[in-house]
């Protein structure tokens, strides 16, 4: 790498390099495949039971979110430890995601205290990070599934509160597995150009 | 009309490498940097030494895993001194 170096080979180095780097941005996919998939079942399974008159339905849910939790919590150490890089973007999506974290178990315990159903709140809630990471990665199926949380929210608490958790399973179906599905598909491609 | 001189320091391979990776991310480690460049650890060494005495770099040394860690990130005037050289080889290839 020590040849003199024309104009132009300076802008296609530049070039080369930023390509380069737009390689090693974090698979988000991953989050949105794991937690869609947790959720989806936890949901199911309240519903499920709930129609079978069986008690404590709600148990999937602290169990699979920490179960989430732990396996996000791992995986996203593991990433950086091999990413050695991170970006404005990696930060971003760390505090917006933690916040929204944090929110989402003071939602649910709050909703359970006053003895409301916290699926409607959840989907509401869960609209805000989902759409601005689609915003942010500017990926419109993602920005698409964070309008529908918000629309099968309010569907769930004013319109069909009996239906509340199917609602909620085909916004996460929608909103987190299918864009989760593409953007998965999108970061392979990027990763092999 | 005279030509905007380029920047000595920026115009060598390894180290317009280095500052244009890390204009992108927001810090990058030695690894990093040293498998996205293709370079020499030693090569890799002395030209971030350079960077970093120019102060285009910041350097933090600490430990990864009880490996020893060293992560570089641009500063304000490696960034300003970046953009300088990209308007000066434009200027050339405007010509």
């Amino acid at each position: 790498m020590e040849q003199p170096m024309t104009p132009e080979a300076s802008l296609r180095l530049i070039d080369e390099m930023l390509q380069q780097a737009k390689r090693s941005f974090s698979r988000m996919s991953f989050y949105f495949l794991l937690w869609g998939a947790l959720l989806l079942v936890a949901t199911l399974t309240e519903y499920a039971m709930n129609r079978a008159g069986l008690p404590n339905g709600w148990l999937g849910w602290p169990i699979l979110g920490t179960l989430g939790g732990i396996i996000s919590a791992v995986h996203g150490s593991r990433e950086g430890r091999k990413a050695g890089a991170s970006t404005f973007t990696d930060r971003v999506f760390m505090w917006v995601w933690m916040a929204f974290t944090f929110t989402l178990v003071i939602i649910i315990i709050s909703c359970v205290q006053v003895g409301q159903r916290p699926g409607p709140w959840v989907s509401i809630l869960t609209a805000m990070p989902t759409l601005i990471s689609g915003g942010i990665l500017r990926f419109r199926p993602l920005i698409l599934g964070g309008v529908l949380f918000w629309v099968f929210g309010l569907l769930a608490l004013f319109q069909w509160p009996e239906h509340g958790a199917l609602l909620f399973a085909l916004a996460l179906l929608l909103g987190y597995i299918v864009p989760g599905f593409l953007l998965k598909r999108q970061e392979d491609g990027l990763r092999t150009a | 009309m005279a030509f905007a001189p380029l920047d000595p320091v920026l115009h060598n391979q390894l180290r317009l490498a280095v500052i244009s990776l890390l204009v992108a991310v927001e810090e990058g480690d030695f690894n990093f940097l040293l498998e996205k460049t293709g370079a020499t650890r030693g090569n890799l060494s002395v030209q971030l030494t350079k960077l970093k005495e120019a102060g285009y770099i910041a350097v933090t040394k600490s430990f990864k895993d009880n490996y020893p860690n060293t992560l570089c990130r641009i500063t304000p005037q490696g960034l300003s001194a970046f953009e300088q050289y990209v308007k000066a080889i434009k200027s050339y290839l405007d010509k």
